[in-house]
């Protein structure tokens, strides 16, 4: 089986350097990109590969890139940014990748920048990711010095230059548009939608920022082409993904597999199943901001696709697994309590509701619930859905509150009725 | 004023954009690093080097969850409290932690060496729970190791490279 | 024209709009809080989402922010379905959960914002359980207010003070449910425009702080429309009164001036009238030396007139602050040849020729709105943030309209605020600020500093570039023509260009480069406009009276053989030397001073007049356009105290033996339009008395007002019987036409459930546009235009420094130069101090340190003052704090030595 993103990943020995990784065939695909094909080609090799964005919302990367806007009257200035900005609770691909094999994810932005015509590139860095940036750096040292970084990559007209920039740690800076005003130096509050980044995004400058792992995806399918990458993944999706799985289970980590790995795959046989003694009760199949699965979901495929046909999300892929000794509403506090905490204030549903819900979960757990808390939390989860607010945060927060209290309904009223968390001794 | 040090570091990060207020968050953090935290001194030094008002920078900085405006202790802790930490044990560090320290979340030992922080998911879930110290990341942490790993930075600031010690 | 249905009603739209703006428009009532008209749209607030229907058929549609929507024809939306009604309620409540319930005795309870749109989306029950956040306050100076708690967190005051004001000391602090609105620590907020900050809250956060301190309910002020009274812009307010004191000044929407926003001299300033050196009573002083002492009315009117019977030559004194009534009586009463301008040298000069200018070039005169409006801007030597703040303002809202023009491009509708402001990064490239020193507009506009003179020749050099027929002024070096080439370029690439300047800098030069600019570009066929900023509120009514110069009478007035002179409301320390101040004194055995406050003139004036203030009295001014305004009388005291004109009117009746002259304002008005022809068109500016709607005159008080009889309780048990104001349309009562009156007669705003500052949307037309009963404005130079342009042909040689000698100029300050606003009690905290700018240059040659005391002086008179540095300044040239009380009056621009002053600093 092909595994493209992690191959040179080992974690006992470091990451390649630049002559191992060229050796490995790194930096091939720039070769060739900006030897032998039109930006525009590139763009048209990427959309027809089917690879989706890999930062949750499962966007097709080459539309993205095609929004653009190319030729004469474009803006000579553009910008390309890779969003390292992990900050999803219960995901952590892309630190693999950025540990692992920072050069994959410079060979990646390259074939982006190019594709685009981006002059200026940034790798918008979580804050607490030191290990990643001191890898980064020098990685991007090296390809400077190599000249794949700089005026006229290997002799051609195309241009870049990249800069590592660190977070100073916001949730919402992963929000794309947040990102962007993060990178201006400006409070990350997400912007309005139109006009969207490709039309005016860093400092009014047409934008593309991309997921690390979508990036990463890129020199393979440069490489190795359409139908190779399509034959990746199991099902609809194309390419492989980075799954990973925490929680109390056996094994938990993460894991390059094709797109489409069903969900009890990734419980049962990468991570071993549940730890000795407990059961499994639900899962959040990618980060925090999706919705609860209970076993009936476990076949369910991990990709876009099939998890948009049954009205769910898979997020990230990043699978976090709760057992049946864990309090479910605990979880869900947590969660909550994540969200209220990070909610940027620019909006009003988001920024006094999730303090409501966290407050009243709070109040739940303790033993002080009422019973109308559970229509008031079931309101707030029909009221920061998609529309009412002005990003996905609080729609994020409301999808495993919505599931959560369907699924746990018992344990939300034992709660109530007992006065007291039942999960506690 | 800024240091010599602090303004060429800031100068650095200035050249990465078309507008120098663009790096404000990196001057504030720069600055954090050599001082531990931002004073209100500082904030103005910065805000004079970059041509904004003392406002606009606090205003910004004051967005973001690693720019310490108050003082912090030489080693700052910050343990995820997020989901997955949560799951595996989360509480019982904390616990330890604050029995070990005699500190609570937000506080700082009498010596100054610990200010205990809580973060959020540091993408590491697999090996939770986890915390930092500094720069350095620990996880797979049990109410064992969690204490040798205070003991190591009770002597002098450690300084790391690798992920786990 | 796109239609657009909402809840299945055709509605006729402007494109471009969005559909918040346009069911406004249309008068609907839907909730908002983070958009306002003169901010734009952010999605922020949420709270004026409606239900968007793919089609016809569609019952459920999508949920949409009508303020980020844009209106398209045939678009099909709901206010009223069930889903957005909701949910506009759920916003509310959110809203509620953090904000105070102290309705009852809160600043704004009465004219909130959040308590009109809690009550229109109908939540009304609390279930929110939990403690609520708090914060702590501020403290941000004498004008505002600050009470964080009860913070709803729609970002308007940031975006309004940072985006619009351009203000960098407010800004949103932290985020989630903590996110909070301030400073980065106590301290004066310093935008000139600060105040405006109370209208633009939607809640009680910023509040009035003069107005707190002495504390009404706003539905017991009674008010009437008004101008104010502090520059040359003629900016509509609302002074409200209670008790005999004025207690707040509103914002009156004009969107040809002020639209939404007043400067803090406008908002703060006019509680002078409720100062200690009010003057309530007539004083009588038998020899110059003598204590004065108080007279009555009928004793005042005895003395005078009998002043006036005895005198040999009696002259009147006219005053750019007093309306065009006031002079006009007082012209009446001592014959034209009598009559003078009441001006300083400079003064009297720079009008007659800006009245030249704009009264017979081709160029007609902008208003504030055309400003705004501009395609290019070009400010030559004006600091306007000092002389007419206003305008100040009004350039920064060009620069974001053409921003708005510059994201139209990719498709960023104008009212998309961020988007915009995201897409646009750079400075104006078609606004040009040159002055002497800092102008405030540097964020902005492309700015430099430059010598007036040297002002002057980049503005002949312009008007050259653009017409070869002006004359270029010579050495001008090769940057300075570069700028005035590139200037010149874009100014000739605008269709609706305004060049700006003003007589702050007593430079006769800049007022001719600026007409040559603006008659080039006319000549070209562009529609320019131009703009002078004139001293006082009344400077262009004045110089409309064919008064002789000031300085006129002081060169003949030895042998003139004066008798009484006649000062209306001017007080002439601030037109004269003390020298010369001292020779009319000593020359003119009777002055009589009319004015509403205690002043110089007043203190050494034979007789001193008391008169009414612009709040107890009617007038006109004409303002720096050439617009004709009426402001009118907020109350009348008890012990009533008369108009300039009627005490003057009634010395006429005496002397003249005219017993029924000028019964009215009416009367005077007509004869007044009679006599100058130039005010002919005046009558349609204003309504007369007779005026009524459906037979009833406009009420100054609202439906709420309450207390009639127990204001006077200590005094009688009775209501007593309305006042009865014979000069104009309004009444002092709650009762009479409940309607909206004609624009200029608007007392008050308010509809029902829009009991805030938001209710002018009821008004409109359209959102931001005109009022629904706007009058067209009278503006006195737009017609009777020469087409023939003759050029101004004497530049100004380019300034040389003279060695050991600093030419000096007179500095503005929007806080202190006014002396009237100085009065003020929330303006008197915030005094600018007496200072000499001079350049970096010249301080370090000097080795003067901010601070370090010097004598200037000029000819034989010295000034010992702090030296202030101004690094932009040009070398050999200072600027000399001017119209700060307790400054002698200086003639400017003069030269002076300036020596480090013996004593210590």
């Amino acid at each position: 089986m092909d595994k493209p993103l992690t191959k040179n990943i080992q974690l006992e020995r470091g990451p390649l350097n630049i002559d191992d990784y060229i050796k490995a065939g790194g930096y091939l695909s720039v070769q060739k990109a900006v030897k032998s094909m039109a930006p525009s080609e590139v763009t048209k090799t990427v959309l027809e590969s089917g690879l989706m964005g890999r930062g949750g919302a499962g966007v097709s990367t080459g539309f993205k890139m095609g929004a653009v806007p190319m030729g004469e009257h474009a803006s000579k200035i553009k910008y390309l940014i890779a969003n390292a900005d992990e900050m999803e609770p219960g995901t952590f691909k892309d630190r693999l990748l950025l540990e692992g094999d920072p050069h994959q994810l410079i060979e990646g932005m390259l074939i982006s920048a190019y594709a685009i015509g981006a002059t200026t590139a940034y790798i918008f860095l979580r804050g607490e990711y030191k290990l990643a940036q001191k890898r980064l750096e020098a990685s991007v040292a090296q390809a400077y010095a190599e000249n794949y970084l700089g005026q006229n990559i290997l002799g051609s007209n195309f241009s870049l230059n990249l800069y590592v920039h660190m977070s100073a740690g916001r949730y919402i800076c992963g929000e794309e548009t947040a990102l962007i005003n993060a990178l201006e130096g400006k409070r990350a509050t997400p912007r309005a939608k139109p006009p969207f980044p490709p039309i005016s995004g860093l400092w009014g400058k047409p934008t593309l920022v991309q997921n690390v792992e979508t990036l990463c995806n890129l020199p393979h399918i440069i490489n190795h082409g359409v139908p190779w990458y399509k034959a990746l993944g199991k099902g609809v999706d194309a390419g492989t993904k980075i799954y990973g799985v925490s929680g109390k289970v056996k094994r938990p980590g993460a894991w390059e597999l094709p797109m489409g790995t069903t969900a009890r795959e990734l419980l049962e046989v990468h991570a071993g199943g549940m730890k000795e003694g407990l059961q499994f009760k639900a899962l959040l199949p990618g980060g925090a901001s999706t919705d609860f699965w209970g076993s009936d979901r476990l076949d369910t495929p991990m990709d876009f696709s099939s998890t948009a046909k049954i009205g769910t999300r898979m997020g990230t892929g990043t699978m976090i697994v709760l057992d049946d000794k864990t309090c479910p509403i605990g979880m869900i506090l947590n969660l909550e309590r994540f969200f209220k905490q990070e909610s940027c204030g620019w909006c009003t549903p988001c920024r006094d509701g999730l303090s409501w819900i966290a407050e009243t979960l709070t109040a739940i757990e303790n033993g002080e619930g009422q019973t109308q808390d559970i229509s008031i939390l079931a309101r707030h989860a029909r009221l920061l859905g998609p529309g009412s607010t002005f990003c996905a945060l609080a729609p994020g927060a409301a999808s495993p509150l919505q599931t959560g209290l369907s699924r746990f309904k018992e344990e939300f009223e034992q709660h109530i009725l007992t006065k007291k968390c039942p999960y506690q001794h | 004023m800024l240091s010599t040090e602090e303004t060429h570091e800031i100068d650095l990060e200035i050249k990465k954009f078309p507008y120098k207020q663009s790096a404000c968050l990196e001057a504030l953090a720069i600055v954090q690093h050599h001082r531990g935290y931002v004073s209100n001194e500082a904030l103005k030094a910065v805000a004079q080097y970059l041509e904004m008002s003392e406002t606009e920078l606090d205003g910004i900085g004051t967005f973001y969850n690693l720019i310490y405006r108050k003082p912090v202790g030489e080693n700052v802790i910050r343990i995820c409290d997020s989901v997955s930490c949560w799951i595996l044990g989360y509480e019982k560090i904390k616990a330890k932690i604050k029995n070990e320290l005699g500190i609570d979340l937000g506080q700082t030992t009498p010596d100054n060496r610990f200010t205990l922080l809580p973060t959020q998911c540091l993408g590491t879930c697999d090996h939770a729970p986890a915390l930092m110290i500094g720069d350095d990341l620990h996880r797979d942490l049990d109410e064992n190791n969690v204490v040798q790993i205070l003991k190591s930075y009770q002597e002098k600031r450690v300084v790391k490279d690798t992920i786990d010690g | 024209m796109p239609t657009i249905f909402i809840d299945d009603k055709p509605y006729f739209i402007k494109e471009g709009q969005n559909l918040l703006h346009a069911a406004l428009s249309h008068g609907l009532d839907l909730p908002y809080f983070c958009w306002h008209p003169g901010l734009g749209s952010v999605g922020a607030c949420r709270q004026c989402a409606v239900q968007h229907f793919k089609d016809a058929e569609d019952t459920k549609g999508r949920m949409v922010m009508s303020c980020m929507t844009p209106a398209t024809d045939g678009m099909r939306v709901s206010i009223e379905h069930e889903t957005c009604k909701s949910f506009r309620a759920d916003v509310s409540e959110w809203m509620m959960t953090n904000h105070p319930h102290d309705c009852p005795v809160c600043d704004e309870g009465g004219e909130c914002h959040l308590q009109d749109m809690t009550v229109m989306t109908g939540h009304n029950y609390r279930q929110f359980r939990f403690k609520k956040r708090t914060f702590n306050n501020q403290k941000l100076g004498p004008f505002v207010n600050h009470e964080m708690n009860r913070c709803i967190t729609c970002y308007r005051c940031v975006r309004y003070y940072r985006d619009v004001a351009g203000g960098t000391d407010l800004n949103s602090f932290a985020s989630s449910n903590r996110v909070y609105f301030g400073r980065n620590e106590d301290g004066t907020l310093e935008n000139e425009f600060s105040g405006n900050l109370v209208e633009v809250c939607p809640t009680g956060v910023f509040t009035d702080k003069p107005f707190k301190a002495f504390f009404n309910r706003k539905w017991d002020l009674q008010m009437a429309p008004s101008v104010c009274q502090l520059c040359s812009l003629g900016c509509n307010i609302i002074p409200g009164e209670r008790f005999e004191s004025i207690r707040r000044v509103q914002n009156r929407y004009n969107h040809e001036i002020n639209d939404y926003f007043l400067c803090d001299k406008g908002r703060f300033g006019h509680s002078f009238v409720n100062s200690k050196e009010r003057l309530f009573v007539s004083m009588w002083r038998q020899k110059a030396k003598d204590v004065a002492s108080e007279i009555s009315q009928e004793e005042t009117f005895q003395s005078a007139t009998k002043l006036l019977s005895s005198s040999k030559r009696t002259v009147g004194i006219g005053s750019p602050r007093a309306s065009l009534e006031a002079n006009f009586a007082l012209r009446t009463l001592v014959g034209e040849d009598n009559f003078y301008d009441g001006l300083s040298r400079h003064d009297s000069v720079l009008l007659s020729k800006v009245k030249q200018i704009v009264q017979r070039g081709p160029a007609l005169t902008a208003s504030l709105q055309n400003v705004k409006e501009a395609d290019a801007i070009l400010v030559l030597g004006e600091d306007l943030i000092n002389t007419a703040p206003r305008l100040a303002l009004a350039i920064r809202q060009n620069v974001i309209h053409m921003a708005q023009k510059k994201a139209a491009a990719v498709g960023i509708a104008a009212w998309n605020d961020l988007a915009v402001r995201n897409f646009v990064r750079e400075k104006s490239d078609t606004v040009f600020v040159v002055t002497a020193s800092k102008n405030k507009l540097e964020d902005v506009a492309a700015s430099f500093q430059l010598h007036p003179d040297n002002i002057a020749c980049l503005g002949y050099a312009i008007a050259h570039e653009l017409n070869s027929e002006v004359e270029l002024p010579k050495g001008m070096d090769a940057d300075l023509l570069a700028k005035a080439r590139l200037i010149a370029a874009v100014l000739r690439e605008a269709k609706n260009p305004v060049i700006i300047s003003g007589t702050s800098l007593y430079t006769e030069a800049l007022l001719d480069a600026s007409a040559n600019v603006a008659w080039a570009l006319c000549r070209q066929g562009s529609s320019a406009r131009i703009c002078y900023a004139l001293p006082e509120a009344n400077s262009m009514g004045l110089s409309l009276m064919n008064a002789k110069p000031l300085s006129l009478l002081m060169e003949e007035i030895v042998a003139s053989k004066v008798s009484v002179a006649i000062v209306l409301e001017n007080d002439l320390s601030r037109r004269l030397s003390s020298e010369n101040l001292g020779i009319f004194f000593k020359n003119i055995p009777s002055v009589i001073a009319l004015d509403s406050f205690q002043q110089q003139t007043v203190r050494q004036s034979k007789l001193a007049v008391a008169t009414c203030s612009f709040s107890e009295g009617t007038g006109t001014f004409v303002n720096n356009e050439g617009r004709v305004q009426r402001y009118y009388s907020v109350f009348e005291r008890k012990e009533k105290i008369l108009e300039s004109w009627r005490i003057l009117r009634d010395w006429i009746r005496k002397s003249k033996k005219k017993a029924s002259l000028w019964k009215n304002l009416d009367e005077i008005t007509d004869d007044m339009c009679r006599e100058i022809d130039t005010l002919s068109a005046f009558d349609q500016a204003i309504y007369r008395a007779s005026f009524q709607i459906d037979g009833q005159k406009i009420p100054r008080e609202t439906n709420g007002y309450s207390g009639r009889t127990a204001m006077v309780a200590n005094l009688t048990m009775h209501e007593p019987k309305p006042l009865v104001d014979v000069d104009s349309p309004l009444a002092h009562s709650m009762e009479g036409y409940e309607g909206q009156p004609p624009s200029s007669l608007i007392p008050f705003f308010w509809e029902p459930g829009w009991n805030s500052v938001q209710s002018v949307n009821k008004y409109q037309k359209e959102i931001g546009g005109e009022l629904k009963n706007q009058q067209p404005a009278v503006r006195l130079f737009d017609k009777q235009k020469s087409k023939k342009i003759v050029f101004f042909q004497r530049p100004p040689s380019l300034f040389k420094q003279q060695s050991g000698k600093w030419q000096i100029f007179p500095r503005y300050f929007i806080f202190g130069s006014e002396e009237r606003a100085a009065l003020s009690l929330a303006i008197s905290e915030h005094l600018s101090v007496p200072c000499i700018g001079i350049g970096h240059e010249d301080a370090q040659k000097q080795k003067w340190l901010p601070g370090s005391m010097v004598n200037v002086e000029i000819d034989s008179k010295k000034w010992r003052l702090p030296v202030v540095i101004h690094p932009e300044l040009e070398s050999g040239m200072a600027l000399m704090a001017h119209g700060l009380a307790g400054m002698d009056y200086a003639e400017l621009p003069s030269y002076a030595c300036i020596r480090l002053s013996e004593s210590a600093t």
